[in-house]
């Protein structure tokens, strides 16, 4: 027994599936790389312009290559990821906001390779932590490094798998250079890759030329890419929630194809960050109920095809974004508790990968204590998603039978047994992060937390000579990159 | 589409809890 929130019956799931192959058969997508293009074009794909239109074949081909389970490798083998996941899902960092909240001053400013190295220890410390996403942009980096320096302080700071952006080939091949130096070869980064990539389509249909080749370079190094769909309904999709998911799974099953052409039984995520448009501004809507009934379509879509799967940002705290940036308040108990629920209601989802601590105002900005929270309340929210057994033991007819009617079973042995596991029998007073006997507000114990994790933790350093070998790396791909070697 | 729902138990769960019931019905009350 377990809770499992699904939003479509299963004809549902194949109706929107076919869809979905109409979609790629008859529509197409576009491709802006010609060098992606030719290399669908040699697989069965029709090309007509940067027009890609994908028969049937080519999906069931695709679908019938990928992996269905996979491990995301980590610096620190104990801190591997095996997926599917088990009883719940693995929880990262949110990502990649070009502001921070200063826990010490409570501004909110450009954030800096520094900051980003701080959000990697605390991350590395708290165990809710599965995977750590750069969670804010180094911007005193030259923008064009960004992805490879973000990936590098994290591999620097983080013992964990590492799940960055990757915009352009280069950027692919640098990062596989630098992962690949870690891992110890090419081989030892295949079974174990030490990192996978974020790369938008951009909707509807359309796969950008950088990240396209990106995706190429990923797959061939056994990279597992996660294509997060973005589709707004009524914008970039249909307004229809059905039409929604058609056009975002389309989405998914190209970027598939793309991968598996590249490398056949290269691992992909199935990966959707689907919501409706707010209507009155435009901007992509985490608040609106449709997100979360997306969120649930979209990993039984996944499910569908038994991919590996990531619902994106089931953040705890979503606020609308604000024209200036909004003041935080204290958080206290009772807001925990109404962030508690909503964080339950999201994972019942089931997705094996989820992204959100530490987020801000839909990632624009994000801040240390935030994901101090974050992991606070999750933590409490685990005990919606457990498994329970259905065995001779727990149905307990013969401890039924023996108290009988107008009994009662606090006397049994049974009781003893069992009550501490399946009852869940913590308050929010006891805390999983925070010092529990501390009278300050959860925001005021979260930043003594990420001060305390920062004074003392210490995440092991690499080695002084794979160190050295990854810095030169980056000076070779800042040559290469910028154009200046 | 379908109205959003959250399951807790499988078919299989269901028919054991059922017959469990049953069981109890007919030893523990008769």
């Amino acid at each position: 027994m377990r809770a499992l929130l699904t939003f479509l019956s299963e004809d549902e799931v194949k109706q929107i599936h076919e869809a979905s192959l109409q979609i790629l058969k008859e529509t197409g997508v576009k491709v802006l790389s010609e060098k992606v293009r030719m290399l669908l074009a040699e697989n069965g794909a029709e090309i007509s312009g940067d027009i890609v239109k994908i028969p049937e074949s080519l999906v069931a081909e695709a679908l019938s290559r990928a992996p269905h389970k996979m491990t995301l490798g980590a610096r620190e083998p104990k801190c591997d990821l095996n997926i599917p996941a088990g009883e719940f899902p693995f929880l990262a960092t949110s990502g990649f906001s070009p502001f921070v909240d200063d826990f010490r001053t409570g501004e909110r400013r450009y954030s800096t390779s520094a900051d980003l190295k701080d959000f990697a220890i605390i991350s590395d410390y708290i165990d809710t932590v599965d995977f750590f996403w750069p969670i804010v942009i180094p911007g005193d980096v030259t923008p064009q490094l960004q992805e490879l320096y973000s990936l590098a302080i994290a591999f620097e700071n983080n013992r964990k798998h590492i799940q960055c952006s990757c915009v352009t080939e280069k950027t692919a091949q640098w990062q596989v250079r630098l992962a690949t130096a870690i891992a110890g070869g090419e081989e030892e980064l295949k079974k174990r890759p030490l990192f996978s990539t974020i790369n938008c389509t951009v909707a509807p249909l359309v796969f950008e030329k950088g990240s396209s080749e990106a995706m190429v370079v990923l797959a061939k190094a056994g990279i597992p890419p996660a294509p997060m769909s973005m589709v707004l309904a009524s914008t970039t999709g249909p307004a229809t929630m059905a039409g929604t998911l058609a056009l975002a799974n389309a989405e998914e099953l190209a970027s598939l194809i793309i991968t598996e052409c590249a490398n056949p039984g290269a691992p992909m995520i199935y990966c959707s960050e689907i919501s409706p448009a707010d209507m009155r501004t435009g901007e992509i809507n985490y608040s609106a109920p449709e997100y979360l009934l997306l969120c649930a379509g979209g990993t039984q879509l996944a499910r569908f095809y038994k991919l590996p799967n990531f619902v994106a940002d089931i953040s705890p705290r979503k606020t609308p974004k604000n024209s200036a940036p909004p003041k935080r308040t204290q958080v206290d108990t009772s807001s925990v508790k109404r962030s508690l629920a909503a964080v339950a209601m999201h994972h019942t989802t089931r997705s094996d990968l989820s992204a959100s601590f530490g987020d801000l105002d839909q990632s624009m900005s994000a801040s240390l204590d935030q994901v101090v929270l974050d992991a606070e309340i999750y933590e409490h929210a685990r005990a919606y998603l457990r498994r329970f057994e259905v065995n001779d033991d727990t149905l307990a007819l013969d401890i039924v039978h023996k108290v009988g009617p107008g009994g009662h079973f606090l006397g049994e042995k049974h009781t003893l047994e069992h009550f501490k596991k399946e009852i869940w029998s913590r308050t929010m007073d006891d805390t999983f992060i925070l010092d529990p006997m501390s009278k300050d507000s959860f925001s005021e114990r979260a930043k003594t937390k990420v001060r305390e994790i920062l004074s003392t933790h210490k995440v092991p350093p690499i080695k002084e000579a794979l160190h050295k070998e990854m810095q030169q790396i980056l000076r070779d791909a800042e040559k290469d990159i910028l154009g200046n070697g | 589409m379908s109205k959003p729902g959250i399951n807790f138990l499988s078919q299989d769960e269901l028919v054991a809890i059922h017959n469990t019931s049953l069981e109890i019905v007919e030893k523990t009350c008769s």
